[in-house]
């Protein structure tokens, strides 16, 4: 009885975790490619990079949707709302959020000091995009570590 | 003060019902990454969860969960 059921919830489980993963990918490019045209504005080579971007992130979450076999995520799925009210996952993201404060706080001044040179506009645009990516990328990256296979094997 | 810490049965509650951690967080509507973070002493579950537990096991949560002076399996 168990083993049907016990695959569906993994499955969910990591397709959570695979989503969270993409997520952090678009989140890094995206911020790279903003603080990139805040450096260089004039240069079309960065506008032009974040459409096919948006393409690529249709992509692989039109892949992703596959490997839930048919399935979709919904939180009225039993299975679904275990991982979304777990505890555990719940603790590890609380820890995640407190690193990525910790953390956006640190950068303020080394980001004030490297984008100095930029006009006040740009470096402000700059600021805010090296900001919110550092901060989601270092929520995500402590969560997926904290969350990974590995660290509940016992 | 006392050094107090909390241990707990689940393991052995576990293998007496014949549950894997799977099973167990399952049924009682978690992840087995929760049952697993319990069971090795990484995390205090709520009292909501504790309960759930227990009475997915059919016992009292005082025997799944013991104040120990000593503490083997400590959170």
């Amino acid at each position: 009885m168990a083993g049907p059921l016990q695959s569906r919830s993994e499955k969910f489980l990591r397709f959570s975790r695979q989503s969270m993963t993409v997520l952090l990918l678009l989140v890094v490019a995206v911020g790279v490619v903003c603080v990139a045209m805040a450096f260089h504005p004039a240069s079309s080579t960065w506008s032009r990079a974040l459409a096919p971007l948006w393409i690529v992130a249709v992509v692989i979450a039109a892949g992703l949707q596959r490997t839930l076999g048919g399935e979709r995520w919904d939180a009225r799925i039993p299975e679904v709302r275990a991982i979304v009210e777990d505890e555990w996952r719940r603790s590890n993201m609380d820890r995640a959020r407190r690193v990525a404060f910790v953390v956006v706080l640190v950068v303020q001044l080394p980001l004030a000091l490297l984008l100095e040179s930029l006009p006040s506009l740009r470096a402000v645009i700059a600021m805010a995009s090296a900001t919110i990516t550092l901060g989601l990328a270092t929520l995500l990256v402590v969560f997926l570590y904290l969350d990974r296979d590995g660290a509940d094997a016992g | 003060m006392p050094d107090e810490a909390l241990r707990n049965t689940l393991r052995i509650q576990r293998a007496i019902h014949d549950l894997t951690q799977a099973e167990l967080a399952e049924r009682a509507g978690v992840t087995r990454k929760s049952v697993n973070a319990i069971e090795a002493g990484r995390m205090v579950p709520s009292v909501l969860l504790a309960m759930k537990l227990a009475r997915v096991l059919g016992v009292a949560v005082e025997t799944l969960f013991i104040l120990d002076a000593t503490g083997a399996d400590r959170i």
